[in-house]
């Protein structure tokens, strides 16, 4: 896909790298650089398209155009990256879908400011994390807390987390996933301010 | 960009990479599952976004592992408030599960301890072998699945043997190390944790939330250290390596020690203590002394150094 790359255009993206970055160095960013926006993100789409329904699908096609672009050249500031990705699908869903809400994508020009405010965001994350982390545990549905708190805080393996709960193997590991990704949503994609009220 | 192709919904692709996640977690990962995981992970960057997702925010609650025991090792700076945090968690999570299992009550274990000044060698039933070393005490459990020692304070060398189907974890200050077939020895401090690899490979999953480390592996000569501020890495020379093993063999090993550190040393074998006044404690020394004998120390410090020693019966001083 690089063929028709000139060297011009290679150095308007400026970090550009000749060669694809490798898995673990974008896994690497993705997590230390993009993960943190999530709640900016989440906060965007929010402010922006109606359809409540539509937006998980949203961020993991953000994330994907993300990784993609990523694989073959780490951006070299992640935030207007991922707000500039963010913006191009949701115009392109209102063209695609010949609606034209009101409001749909309305705040563009805030947009533009938050594109270049390095936003607090990335200093927050680190701060607090225990106490995040506890809070999003509480609020698990209580099954999931358990096999969770049992197998992952607990180290008991996957049988005696089944035997202590009287459930299946198979249910545990089911617990487990439901509890990893709510907690993911919670701890990534939830504003701040509401994750750790005292 | 170009318009993307209609994906499978996210619900349904963040359950795949969580049930992964969760199953490469557990016992019973093979190599089959590891291929059919490498191949579902290069199919869509959809699926390495959501599974990356997952994994950090999994790899993040290992800080929660360190609530369990909030007694240990901690810094005074972060331990007020985690402390307070981690009982209301214990009281939280105790009063959801109820009554079947008593807040953080581990799986039933055997206790093994030593006093100051002595050593022990557990022949583990699985064939490996846990020397401890002074004023040290560890918990043994051993189930089917699972090899389990927390190393609750003190110092232990570990010989594993090799079982794939059972993992061999020790559990130290929250911080989980697994082996990967190994010797290997871990020393256990108030304020500092260091994990020496002599031979194999050990996984170390941190769960210090100064930290956040993805979980790392140590190869033969990697010497780890945690304390409540970093965690940091370093290879050891050999020679290096054997002087912090001398205490199998009975002797402490000092090689342009200071005098306050030996002291140190010596002090976590012996009721009797040293202590070393602060002129003198930077001076540096070799040799090897039988870890019970303060006074041969004493003796050569004070010929060697001429340096002022008062007995004042549980205690020796040594200043210049």
């Amino acid at each position: 896909m690089a063929d028709t790359t000139s060297d011009t255009s290679r150095e308007e993206r400026g970090n550009a790298l000749n060669a694809p970055i490798n898995a673990s160095e974008v896994e690497a960013w993705f997590v230390r650089e993009v993960l943190p926006l999530e709640a900016m993100l989440m906060r965007f789409l929010h402010q922006n398209w109606r359809n409540k329904a539509d937006i998980e699908d949203f961020r993991q096609e953000i994330y994907a155009q993300v990784l993609t672009a990523a694989e073959s050249g780490l951006p070299e500031r992640a935030k207007p990256f991922v707000l500039t990705t963010a913006r191009n699908l949701l115009i392109d869903r209102v063209r695609r879908e010949h609606v034209v809400p009101i409001d749909a994508v309305s705040d563009l020009d805030a947009l533009g400011i938050a594109i270049d405010e390095p936003g607090p965001e990335r200093s927050i994350i680190a701060r607090d994390v225990l106490r995040r982390l506890q809070d999003s545990l509480d609020r698990l549905p209580p099954r999931c807390r358990e096999a969770f708190t049992l197998k992952r805080l607990e180290g008991l393996s996957r049988a005696e987390v089944a035997q202590r709960m009287g459930i299946s193997e198979r249910m545990v590991t089911e617990h487990m996933a439901q509890a990893v990704c709510a907690l993911a949503d919670m701890l990534y994609g939830e504003p701040l301010d509401t994750r750790s009220k005292p | 960009m170009s318009a993307a192709l209609p994906t499978p919904s996210a619900k349904d692709v963040n359950a795949t990479a969580a049930t992964w996640l969760v199953r490469m977690n557990a016992e019973g990962w093979s190599e089959d599952d590891q291929n059919t995981f490498d191949a579902w992970l290069v199919q869509s960057p959809a699926h390495r976004a959501a599974y990356w997702r997952l994994k950090a925010a999994y790899a993040e609650t290992s800080r929660l592992q360190a609530l369990r025991r909030p007694q240990q090792g901690r810094s005074p700076r972060k331990s007020a408030v985690p402390f307070l945090a981690a009982t209301a968690a214990t009281l939280v999570i105790a009063g959801i599960i109820g009554a079947a299992t008593i807040s953080f009550a581990p799986p039933p274990s055997e206790n093994y301890a030593t006093q100051i000044g002595g050593s022990k060698t557990l022949a583990l039933r699985d064939g490996s072998r846990i020397e401890l070393n002074t004023a040290t005490s560890v918990r043994v459990s051993m189930t089917k699945t699972q090899r389990t020692v927390w190393l609750d304070k003190g110092e232990a060398f570990f010989e594993v043997a090799h079982d794939a189907q059972r993992p061999f974890i020790v559990m130290v200050a929250g911080h989980r190390v697994t082996d990967i077939g190994t010797k290997f020895l871990i020393r256990h401090d108030p304020a500092r944790l260091e994990v020496a690899v002599v031979e194999g490979k050990v996984g170390f999953d941190s769960s210090d939330p100064a930290s956040r480390a993805q979980p790392l592996q140590l190869a033969a000569g990697d010497v780890l250290v945690a304390t409540p501020h970093a965690i940091t890495v370093k290879a050891k020379r050999e020679e290096d390596l054997a002087t912090e093993l001398g205490w199998r063999r009975g002797m402490l090993i000092f090689h342009h020690t200071t005098l306050g550190e030996a002291a140190s040393e010596f002090n976590r074998y012996n009721g009797h203590q040293l202590v070393v006044g602060d002129n003198a404690s930077s001076l540096t020394i070799n040799g090897v002394f039988p870890k019970n004998d303060v006074p041969a120390f004493v003796r050569l410090t004070q010929a060697v150094l001429k340096l002022h020693v008062e007995d004042q019966g549980h205690q020796t001083v040594i200043s210049r």
